[in-house]
């Protein structure tokens, strides 16, 4: 397994990445504010909201948490790659797009806003998704070439 | 040995191995190399991204800005005396979990700079968000035209939990009325009124052309302050505004 080999895990790490400046960017945001003021904007009305924080940890932590362990997971297989690592993998996609899905539900159907910050997380995580898809469809066919030889 | 400068066979197969096997130790170390460094450098990179993106929150967080708000007139809700060196405004919403967070600290420096402060309240009942804002808000009022704005102010934030999700809470700001032994009847009357709704409204469009988009937002001398942490921060904005020349 060589970095060429696995342009799909590469292209995870990469997005994943861009997630991960996305949902920091909240978490710092959230942090830096002790009392976080209520807004007309939008996009507050979502980061303010009852959903911002899980037990009050900031929501978007656990976005930072996701994206780092994509990239940490992705990194493994590039270097050293082991079955576990590519399974956590395809774990790791389908549970950040069902839970992507949920907050965009949540904005769509409870909060009644949308925040764009959110929206590019929910981006981030479909590709991963997609990406995760592509490398399970070529391993697929790598073991069937194996068995026929 | 015999053939001294000749190898023999065995030697020469030998040798070649070594040097099979020295080349192929090096290009595991490499290959290990370049796994470290993959590693070193995304940890670089996610390190720098977090100490960028800090800065990046604080840096645009940290600035107050002049702003043109209206001035402070015979139909502002104020506490405190009228040409003092300091003039507090704030804009707020009785349904905002923050304000309420606020409503004591402020109590507290009214009292610790009586005589020295103007405090003006501004409704800016955030309508898109809180569905309770503008009845609150007109229950503020209704207190206020009996003169008791600020103890109502005071009761509405404490029992914000109470109310905030209620379809109708006009019955639990009576009992407040009942409590604070306003005038039951005429409170409930301006609770109501068309002349409390106007002013309510125009509140709100007052505030959002003055380009508000937040409560509470506290105007300090015409200067839109970023939301200070805690009492002492606060205090020393004042104490600057009172020490200036």
């Amino acid at each position: 397994m060589s970095l060429t080999k696995n342009k799909f895990i590469l292209y995870s790490a990469v997005v994943a990445f861009l997630g991960f400046l996305d949902a920091t960017y909240l978490t710092i945001l959230h942090l830096s504010e002790t009392i976080p003021p209520c807004n007309i904007g939008s996009c507050e009305a979502v980061l303010t909201s009852q959903f911002s924080t899980i037990f009050g940890i900031p929501l978007a932590l656990f976005g930072s948490g996701f994206y780092l362990s994509v990239i940490i997971v992705s990194l493994l297989l590039l270097t050293s790659f082991r079955r576990v690592f590519l399974l956590l993998f395809y774990a790791l996609a389908v549970w950040g797009f069902v839970f992507s899905l949920f907050l965009l539900s949540l904005q769509a159907f409870v909060i009644h806003a949308f925040c764009q910050y959110c929206l590019i997380s929910v981006a981030t995580s479909t590709g991963i998704f997609i990406l995760a898809i592509l490398q399970f469809r070529k391993n697929k066919l790598l073991t069937k070439e194996e068995n026929n030889r | 040995m015999e053939n001294d400068g000749r190898l023999t066979k065995a030697q020469k197969r030998e040798l070649r191995k070594m040097e099979w096997m020295q080349k192929a130790e090096g290009e595991k170390k490499q290959e290990q190399f370049k796994k470290i460094a993959m590693w070193a450098v995304a940890a670089a990179i996610v390190i720098l991204a977090i100490a960028g993106l800090a800065f990046l929150v604080n840096s645009s967080s940290t600035s107050s800005q002049s702003v043109n708000v209206a001035k402070v007139s015979d139909k502002d809700i104020t506490n405190g005396v009228k040409n003092a060196k300091v003039t507090l405004i704030e804009y707020a919403d009785f349904q905002c979990p923050a304000c309420a967070t606020y409503a004591p600290t402020v109590n507290q420096l009214l009292a610790a700079y009586e005589g020295k402060i103007l405090f003006v309240y501004r409704f800016f009942p955030l309508t898109g968000i809180h569905k309770n804002a503008i009845i609150s808000a007109q229950a503020g009022y209704a207190a206020h035209k009996q003169g008791r704005f600020f103890e109502m102010a005071e009761t509405l934030y404490d029992s914000q939990k109470d109310w905030e999700n209620l379809p109708d809470p006009t019955s639990n700001f009576i009992d407040y009325a009942k409590q604070l032994k306003l005038d039951v009847n005429k409170f409930q009357a301006d609770l109501n009124s068309q002349d409390t709704k106007n002013f309510i409204k125009d509140s709100e469009r007052q505030a959002i052309s003055e380009g508000m988009n937040s409560t509470p937002t506290f105007i300090l001398n015409n200067v839109k302050i970023k939301n200070p942490n805690g009492y002492g921060a606060f205090k020393k904005l004042i104490d600057d505004e009172l020490n200036k020349e």
